[in-house]
């Protein structure tokens, strides 16, 4: 099964605060970390990808408990909150694991910690 | 048609005794499960490599060769080649070497010599080589230069004096590396450039190295990196005299009565082929070895036994301005003033700065405890701590323990239908003490540096040690009750099977195998030309 649209936009949303855009750098949607990691649950981690769908569902309606709208669409306040009150979660641990591997391989990622490829 | 001399294995040892044995005139088979590796076809993935494998790596072996590993609970597990656990080099021509450090560190005379120094520890096979250093020198020496070392032998003050000093100067120093010589300076602590068989300046018809920050885990663009590949195996085959198979695995070695006939393999078409030698060699890294030496019925309670690599200790420290400076390969200065010689514990070990570390690595590896893991604090604490972190690591004298052991699984197979290399056991619990105190002393270089804050802690507990560099599977000895093989690396009870890879190794050293490796198995080739 694929992720849905809207667990998808959940995904790019949650892993943009997980490393957030800053002025000096993109985070995790605009480098481009967000999907890789999207395209990696058909790939490397598709045997998570079930625990995903249901993480990222959970995220959702929390938002919608909590706030009235989807998680997506809070402020970015907001969307710190929620991710705070998964930060006993092992799964939730694991997503913020695999948004940091993605990013810091990046090049944006290589590019902020000034790891440059020469050769 | 009959070979003078099959070899299993077209890695490390593998590859030093081809070229040996062509260069004696001998007619030379060496087969190889991996294939030839290029920068191409190996890339720069940072999450699947050699040096951090977390979805996959780059240098084999394929999921084709998974292994069982036993936990310390009595759990066991099924592993792939690059999970936790596997105890994995890599499956190439070349075996590890083309991806390696290519730290080429000579082993201490007192390495050779742990028993009668230190004492055996109450349930550990410490032993004594039944070799010393002066019979390895000359083939340290040959390696060095055959293959192509970058060093300083006059800073070596730990070793007996070189006869000849490294072909190449060493690699220029690096930022970290000035303030660690500056650093080990106050503390009265002598440093040695790290020796690599990385060329410093072009070397037999090979460039200079470009220094580039994706060498130790990754093949090297410009082939300035020197392992078995691109040296003794690229001679051996420059003979005419070495037809070499990839993509084949082995099977087993055929015996009769003590004496090896040939052996059987798997070709890359899975058919299976018969191939007969007056000697064969196996050459297949301490974990295939063992498992080949039982596949192939010979019986000796001693094979697979004794698996080691390093314990390995580290320690990251903080500095006020950057010392990052991006030259590869980034490893430049050690020091041996603990390798022995220490009180209190069994052995010691080598110290030295790392190789350039990759971003995702510094992520997952060198983090201090409670470092912000999300949000704009964890970006900005990479960005403002990456290029000013340098580390202290090297690897202890691993004390051996008899447990820690090679056996053939019961029940898994791999798609040959051969059971698979069964793991368990742990270093012996007193390899932790030295790895405290080592690690003590990784933390009083950083701070003496210049160091602002230092973390990192020695491991807790014992730990199956073997990976990168496993060896001590088929130790060698004089006596068939507590050994595989002979002071010439031939198997007791056969008369014309031996083994050249780091299984033969008694102890590993307080340094890194490979040219330990290489020398001891261009001896063993060299005592196989005279016999046979
Ligand atoms: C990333 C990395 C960094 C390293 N850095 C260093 C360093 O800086 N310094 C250092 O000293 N060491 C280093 N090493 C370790 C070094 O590469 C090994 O010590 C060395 O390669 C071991 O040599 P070997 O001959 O025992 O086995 P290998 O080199 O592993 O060769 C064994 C070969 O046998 C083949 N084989 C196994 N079974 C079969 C079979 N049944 N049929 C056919 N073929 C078979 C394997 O595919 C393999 O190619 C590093 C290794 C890696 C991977």
């Amino acid at each position: 099964m694929s992720l849905t649209t809207q667990q998808i936009i959940t995904l790019q949303a949650a892993a943009d605060r997980i490393i957030p855009p800053d002025d000096e750098s993109p985070g995790a949607r605009a480098s481009g970390a967000a999907t890789q990691l999207i395209a990696m649950l058909d790939g490397d981690l598709a045997a998570l990808k079930d625990d995903y769908a249901v993480f990222l569902t959970q995220l959702d309606l929390e938002a919608q408990v909590a706030y009235g709208s989807h998680f997506a669409e809070l402020s970015a306040e907001q969307q710190d909150v929620l991710l705070g009150s998964f930060r006993a979660s092992a799964f939730f641990n694991l997503f913020v694991e695999h948004v940091h591997e993605q990013f810091w391989s990046s090049a944006a990622g290589m590019k902020l910690v000034g790891f440059e490829v020469n050769g | 048609m009959k070979y003078d001399v099959i070899i299993i294995g077209a890695g490390a040892g593998g590859g030093v005794a081809a070229k040996v044995l062509t260069a004696a005139g001998k007619r030379v088979l060496l087969i190889e499960r991996g294939r030839w590796l290029t920068f191409e076809s190996t890339g720069r993935d940072h999450l699947r490599n050699q040096r951090m494998s977390l979805y996959g790596h780059n240098a084999g072996p394929s999921d084709d060769h998974p292994r069982v590993v036993e936990l310390p609970n009595g759990q066991e597990r099924v592993v792939l080649p690059w999970q936790e656990g596997y105890q994995a080099n890599a499956a190439a021509v070349g075996g590890g070497t083309p991806v390696y450090g290519a730290q080429a560190w000579r082993f201490h005379p007192t390495d050779f010599k742990m028993a009668t120094t230190y004492g055996v520890p109450e349930g550990s096979s410490l032993a004594d080589w039944p070799i010393g250093y002066d019979d390895l020198a000359p083939y340290y020496e040959a390696v060095e230069h055959e293959l192509g070392v970058c060093g300083d032998a006059g800073a070596m003050t730990h070793l007996p004096p070189y006869r000849r000093d490294y072909p190449m100067p060493p690699q220029p120093l690096t930022r970290p590396g000035a303030l660690h010589r500056r650093g080990a300076a106050a503390l009265g602590w002598s440093t040695v450039p790290v020796p690599l068989a990385i060329n410093s300046v072009p070397y037999a018809g090979r460039p200079a190295c470009i220094r580039c920050q994706h060498c130790v885990g990754f093949v090297c663009p410009v082939d300035a990196k020197n392992g078995a590949h691109n040296t003794f195996i690229a001679h051996a085959i420059a003979s005419g005299k070495c037809d070499l198979i990839t993509d084949a695995m082995v099977e087993r070695v055929q015996m009769r009565d003590g004496h090896a006939t040939g052996v059987s393999y798997f070709d890359a078409k899975g058919r299976r082929t018969l191939a007969e030698a007056e000697v064969v060699v196996v050459a297949a890294g301490a974990v295939e070895t063992a498992r080949l030496l039982l596949l192939s019925g010979i019986t000796n309670d001693n094979i697979g036994r004794n698996l080691q690599g390093h314990v390995y200790v580290g320690a990251v420290g903080l500095f006020e301005a950057e010392v990052y400076d991006g030259l590869g390969p980034g490893v430049t200065t050690a020091t041996t003033r603990w390798s022995h010689d220490n009180d209190g514990v069994v052995g010691g070990g080598m110290l030295a700065d790392d190789f350039i570390v990759l971003p995702a690595i510094f992520w997952k590896r060198y983090l201090p405890p409670g470092a912000p893991r999300w949000g704009l604090a964890a970006k900005h604490w990479m960005r403002d701590h990456y290029r000013r972190c340098s580390e202290i690591k090297g690897p202890i004298q691993d004390i051996p323990s008899p447990q820690a052991r090679v056996t053939l699984d019961p029940r898994v197979r791999d798609r040959w239908g051969l059971p698979v290399a069964r793991l368990s056991g742990t270093t012996h619990p007193e390899s932790i003490r030295t790895a405290r105190f080592l690690h003590a002393k990784a933390v009083e270089w950083l701070k003496a540096s210049g160091a602002v804050e230092v973390w990192g802690e020695p491991p807790a507990a014992p730990y199956l040690s073997g990976g990168q560099h496993q060896a001590g599977t088929c130790r060698m000895g004089h006596d068939p009750a507590t050994s595989v093989v002979d002071a010439h690396c031939r198997v007791h009870g056969t008369d014309n099977l031996y083994i050249a890879d780091g299984s033969v190794h008694v102890t590993n050293g307080g340094f890194n195998p490979f040219l330990t490796i290489m020398a001891l198995a261009y001896r063993t080739a060299e005592g196989v030309t005279k016999r046979w």
